[in-house]
């Protein structure tokens, strides 16, 4: 309810701005981007909330693709307005989904600045930006790191400082509010609501390297419709057969569960070369996620109007194993397997090497080609489509061409 | 016969000579004169054109004035100060105005605008061809390309 409060506040307050000056910057943002894999069991996709995968033999145009367009409005010397709209393939579309920037900032000083309504999320070092692919080295983010949150906005507050310190500058930012999104389990996807968001980060930035922390905690305001299934069926079980099954049950359960995530990154700029490297970690106190860590690391080297890159990237988390011990499994097998299952959607665990190449076409254009090589552990499938109902171990190969630009 | 063979090598040399006047003009950082700073270090330049810390070194908030094309200033401005192409340039830009960070410098089609508006404002900043100097601005920094 905050959400569309502040939300039609901001826009409100907008509309009112709009009629007392017509002064507006536009500028847009693109990429036309070709997806191909060769797995026929794996799908690729973007990130867990994309309900669709690029399997062997497909010709994809959709994984990539989008089309931004903001529009800035500055209304007094301390106060302007943002809204951003990205048109791309969405699970369940909404008018919601496609805005991902409406807010009113105000700058008091140099050092302060608030911001109200909806901004991108801050939760790791590139979130914020992950979809602008001409801003980034790569042909698509680490899907290891950024595939994991299906959060593309933050109805709320945040408050950042900023000053100098030691020849860099140093800037904070906590910020605060709620979001939704969608988690697609194969080919069905359910909505996931984020309440009481609390976010602090960190950066020390100087002339040609960047030093990122940043810490969020938040809790889950829904029940997916799967794992309320999943616990309504434990909670039939008798207690004879499984003594602890309510308090199992309950661990398993979303709703109102705090989950953590936290990051460390660092990006330099060392002559002609770009090193960039994150390591990520999200917990959680529901046992339907389990703690994961993820990571990349990449290395650039530009030539001209070329840039050729590699990226390692990987995720790591414990699969789940059913062990209780007051239940005999043999007394339950399908409650067994479809609690591993469900316990270990989140369990993602592979590693991708990847190169690519960069062209500037332009100062605006850029096209980018990259190929990445996955190696998917048994069970480790989070961040691709899989509906055959099994999960060995595999490895993938994924190419992205891009065309990209800002204008 | 003379006259003419004069004028053939005398625009023959000066053709070429114009535009070598303009590249090997240097550039310099510039601000109202009536602002109170006298000098500031390539660390603040770098600062409030990458737009990390957008003030002077008095706390005054600073607003940069930049060029809205691809011209060969603007392409000697970012790499003289921080190493790198237009392009990248416009990437780093790209990540800051899309996450709705802050918003972008304000831009102009020439130096000859950038440097008439920083006459009319006073914590104005831009960097223009030395030739453009005129006593309503005040050189704050120089290039070393």
């Amino acid at each position: 309810m905050l959400k569309y409060y502040t939300l039609t506040s901001v826009l409100l307050l907008v509309n009112f701005a709009c009629i007392a000056n017509d002064d507006w910057q536009y500028s847009g943002f693109g990429t036309l981007g070709l997806t191909l894999s060769d797995s026929d069991r794996y799908g690729y996709r973007k990130d867990i909330s994309v309900n669709e995968g690029v399997y062997s033999g497909d010709v994809d145009f959709l994984a990539h693709s989008l089309l931004g367009l903001q529009v800035e409005k500055k209304i007094t010397d301390n106060i302007d307005f943002t809204s951003q709209a990205v048109l791309r393939k969405v699970t369940e579309p909404s008018l919601s989904k496609y805005f991902t920037l409406a807010f009113l900032r105000y700058s008091p000083s140099v050092n302060w600045s608030f911001r109200l309504g909806r901004t991108a999320p801050d939760i790791f070092f590139i979130t914020d930006y992950r979809d602008i692919n001409i801003a980034h080295t790569w042909a698509a983010v680490p899907g290891e790191v950024y595939g994991l949150i299906p959060y593309r906005h933050i109805d709320g507050l945040d408050i950042t400082y900023t000053t100098q310190f030691l020849d860099s500058t140093f800037s904070s930012k906590i910020f605060t509010g709620v979001s939704d999104g969608d988690i697609a389990y194969g080919d069905n996807s359910e909505p996931i609501d984020l309440d009481s968001i609390l976010g602090l980060s960190l950066t020390l930035d100087h002339t040609n390297w960047i030093v990122q922390a940043k810490h969020t905690h938040t809790k889950l305001a829904n029940e997916t419709l799967t794992n309320q299934y999943l616990i309504d069926f434990i909670n039939t079980v008798p207690e004879f057969i499984w003594e602890d099954a309510e308090q199992f049950s309950n661990d398993l359960r979303l709703k109102n569960k705090k989950t953590t995530y936290s990051s460390i990154s660092t990006q330099a700029y060392l002559s002609d070369f770009i090193l960039t490297a994150e390591v990520a970690r999200i917990t959680s106190d529901s046992t339907s996620i389990p703690k994961l860590k993820s990571g990349y690391a990449s290395i650039a080297y530009q030539f001209n109007s070329l840039t050729f890159y590699s990226v390692y990237a990987f995720t790591d988390s414990p699969n789940f194993k059913f062990n209780e011990e007051n239940v005999d499994p043999s007394l339950i097998p399908e409650l067994v397997a479809a609690i591993e299952s469900s316990s270990n959607y989140f369990a993602s665990n592979q590693k991708t090497f990847s190169l690519g190449c960069r062209w500037d076409l332009s100062a605006n254009v850029a096209a980018n080609f990259q190929w990445k090589n996955t190696d998917i552990d048994y069970d480790g499938d989070t961040l691709w489509i899989n509906t055959s109902g099994q999960s060995p171990a595999e490895t993938v190969n994924t190419y992205m061409l891009n065309v990209s630009f800002a204008l | 016969m003379n006259k003419w063979l004069s004028f053939i090598l005398l625009t023959s040399l000066c053709l070429p000579a114009y535009p070598q006047t303009m590249t090997n003009d240097p550039i310099v950082i510039v601000i109202n004169a009536q602002n109170p700073i006298d000098k500031m270090t390539r660390s603040e330049v770098i600062d409030i054109f990458m737009g990390k810390y957008v003030a002077f070194a008095n706390g005054d908030k600073a607003i940069a004035f930049d060029l809205n094309s691809e011209q060969d200033i603007k392409k000697r401005f970012y790499q003289a100060l921080v190493g790198r192409s237009l392009a990248s340039i416009n990437a780093y830009w790209s990540r800051i105005r899309f996450s709705g960070r802050m918003r972008v410098s304000q831009q102009f089609s020439s130096s000859q605008e950038v440097a008439n508006e920083i006459e009319g404002t006073k914590l104005a900043i831009g960097y223009i061809p030395k030739s453009l100097l005129t006593n309503k601005l005040k050189v704050v920094y120089e290039l070393n390309e």
